[in-house]
């Protein structure tokens, strides 16, 4: 509807409107409207107005679900709108409209007066347009009121937000950061004691000291992992064109002792150039494929990658034969340190696939996966196409 | 040959606020094929004393080589490499950075100010241990440290 009248010309019959009410000079509708027609319309609306008028002059009132009443209706669903937004009531804006009538009723008289019944009908026809359109402004309003609530309270969740979640990361960088070094010296003083001690002390002390080694280690690997979740955005690259293929074959080295050990295959379609920060990219594949190797099934590792442009973004997906994941657990593996099983069966500290949502939500993507226990699972995440990418595979 | 005159041992600043540090460090150079005299200075303010043989300093001896952390109270490493550097009287001797730091910034600077390497210690014991005994090995028996 922007295309055909503009806000300005809605103020204009708005404030005939409101002439009509205030009872400052009576012109005719048709006479308003044609004025309006010749004053600094865009053709489509002085046409609209203009057929308009030849349509009251022949006492034609079409219903509003058709042809140019509807433009009309559209119109004063416009007018609504601004007027929502500068915080017109809907009352007030329909009483406006219901003015017409007032107005349309001398002309009706004028054209019909000497053959009522035509007279009636055309009155009739007269009021279930309007008050059709009164029905249209009020429910313009309606919605435009649901809108901007809904955008300001949209604005200020989304800045009450990104505020918390800054807090939160910043606590957990300073508490990682800061509890990096009285972890380093329980853990220096406790290996200390292991390479001196061991053998000489009874059982129960090697056990204990054992215990305390093992535990400084694990807290120095979540407290790393923690430092990386915070880094995703902390020490994020601007975005910029990035071969994923080539991000994928930085990770496969990275993971070239992993990937020999298993005897894992990798497998890849044609992959894209898209708009990303080509080191968390490559995090994020060497974090898929890893899972994809560790959680190998009875077969050694076939793992497939693949990309397939959707709409405005890519999705890409790395499929494995592992053990697979039930779905009742498929939410969770994407949380911090969940894990799915014991520290006996399968090494890490469950961090891994919440760094990866990280990096592609910080991308503006979505990550997901499809899997059932024992069967595999694929993993997909999304990027987003940003307009001056260029390289696509053709 | 030139540089140190052999028989008198090898005499290292060790310049780092972490007592446990200190302690696997001197535990490590004991082991060392090479004589060597560890002198500890526990902040920047205490090491330039010693350096300048200011005060109770008056006899420190000269260090061979400087082990130096960067974090410290009162003065810290990079401002002690830096005087140490622009000091004709001091810049010959070696600084090798030994700091917890991995931090980019800090790499770069200290190269900038002139410390001869940069070291990032080992969380885990035995692979600091063995830092300690690479870093005793170069610079004592393979490089030529300066006479005077």
């Amino acid at each position: 509807m922007a295309e055909i009248l503009e806000a300005r010309h809605g103020e204009l019959l708005v404030t005939w409107l409101e002439q009509v009410r205030a009872g400052t000079g009576k012109p005719t509708l048709k006479q308003t409207l044609e004025q309006m027609a010749e004053a600094q319309f865009s053709t489509q609306a002085a046409d609209l107005l203009r057929s308009l008028a030849a349509a009251l002059g022949r006492g034609e009132f079409e219903d509003i679900t058709q042809g140019e009443s509807s433009e009309l209706a559209a119109m004063l669903r416009d007018i609504g709108s601004s007027r929502a937004q500068q915080g017109s009531t809907a009352t007030e804006t329909a009483t406006l409209v219901l003015a017409l009538k007032d107005s349309l009723l001398p002309y009706l008289q004028e054209e019909y007066g000497n053959t009522p019944k035509r007279l009636i009908a055309e009155f009739v026809k007269m009021n279930k347009v309007i008050d059709q359109l009164v029905l249209v402004i009020f429910e313009s309003f309606i919605v435009e009121r649901e809108n901007m609530i809904a955008q300001k309270s949209r604005s200020l969740l989304t800045e009450e937000l990104t505020r918390s979640n800054r807090d939160l990361e910043q606590f957990a960088y300073v508490a990682s950061h800061d509890l990096q070094e009285p972890l380093r010296n329980i853990s220096s003083s406790v290996q200390f004691l292991e390479r001196r001690y061991k053998g000489q002390l009874d059982g129960a002390a090697d056990k204990f000291i054992g215990y305390a080694v093992d535990g400084a280690k694990r807290m120095q690997a979540l407290i790393n992992d923690l430092l990386d979740h915070a880094r995703v955005n902390s020490r994020g690259s601007a975005f910029e064109p990035v071969e994923t293929e080539t991000c994928l074959y930085e990770a496969m080295a990275n993971l070239k002792t992993t990937i020999a050990e298993s005897g894992a295959v990798v497998t890849h379609g044609e992959l894209p150039t898209v708009t990303a920060d080509a080191t968390q990219l490559v995090q994020l594949w060497q974090n898929l494929l890893g899972n994809a190797i560790k959680f190998q099934g009875e077969d050694s590792p076939r793992v497939h990658v693949s990309a397939e442009k959707k709409g405005h973004e890519w999705i890409f997906s790395v499929k494995d034969n592992g053990i697979g994941i039930a779905p009742e657990y498929h939410d969770r593996i994407f949380l911090v340190f969940q894990r799915l099983h014991s520290r006996s069966e399968y090494p890490g500290t469950g961090i891994g696939l919440a760094i990866g949502k990280k990096i592609v939500e910080r991308h503006g993507g979505r990550i997901w996966v499809e899997s059932e226990s024992g069967k595999g699972s694929i993993f997909y995440f999304t990027i987003p196409i940003i307009a001056h990418e260029g390289g696509n595979p053709s | 040959m030139t540089g140190r005159k052999p028989g008198r041992p090898i005499e290292i600043l060790l310049v780092e606020d972490n007592p446990i540090d200190v302690g696997l460090t001197e535990e490590a150079l004991e082991e060392c094929k090479v004589r060597n005299n560890m002198t500890v200075a526990e902040d920047g303010v205490q090491a330039m004393a010693i350096l300048r043989k200011e005060g109770q300093y008056a006899n420190a001896p000269r260090p061979d080589l400087i082990l130096l952390d960067l974090n410290m109270p009162k003065k810290d490493g990079r401002e002690v490499c830096a005087e140490i550097k622009q000091d004709p009287a001091l810049r010959r001797i070696p600084v090798v950075i030994l700091t917890t730091s991995q931090a980019e910034q800090d790499i770069l600077k200290t190269y900038d100010l002139g410390a001869n390497c940069y070291i990032n210690k080992p969380v885990d014991l035995d692979q600091f241990t063995h830092v300690v005994k690479v870093v005793e090995d170069f610079w004592f028996t393979i490089v030529t440290l300066p006479s005077e």
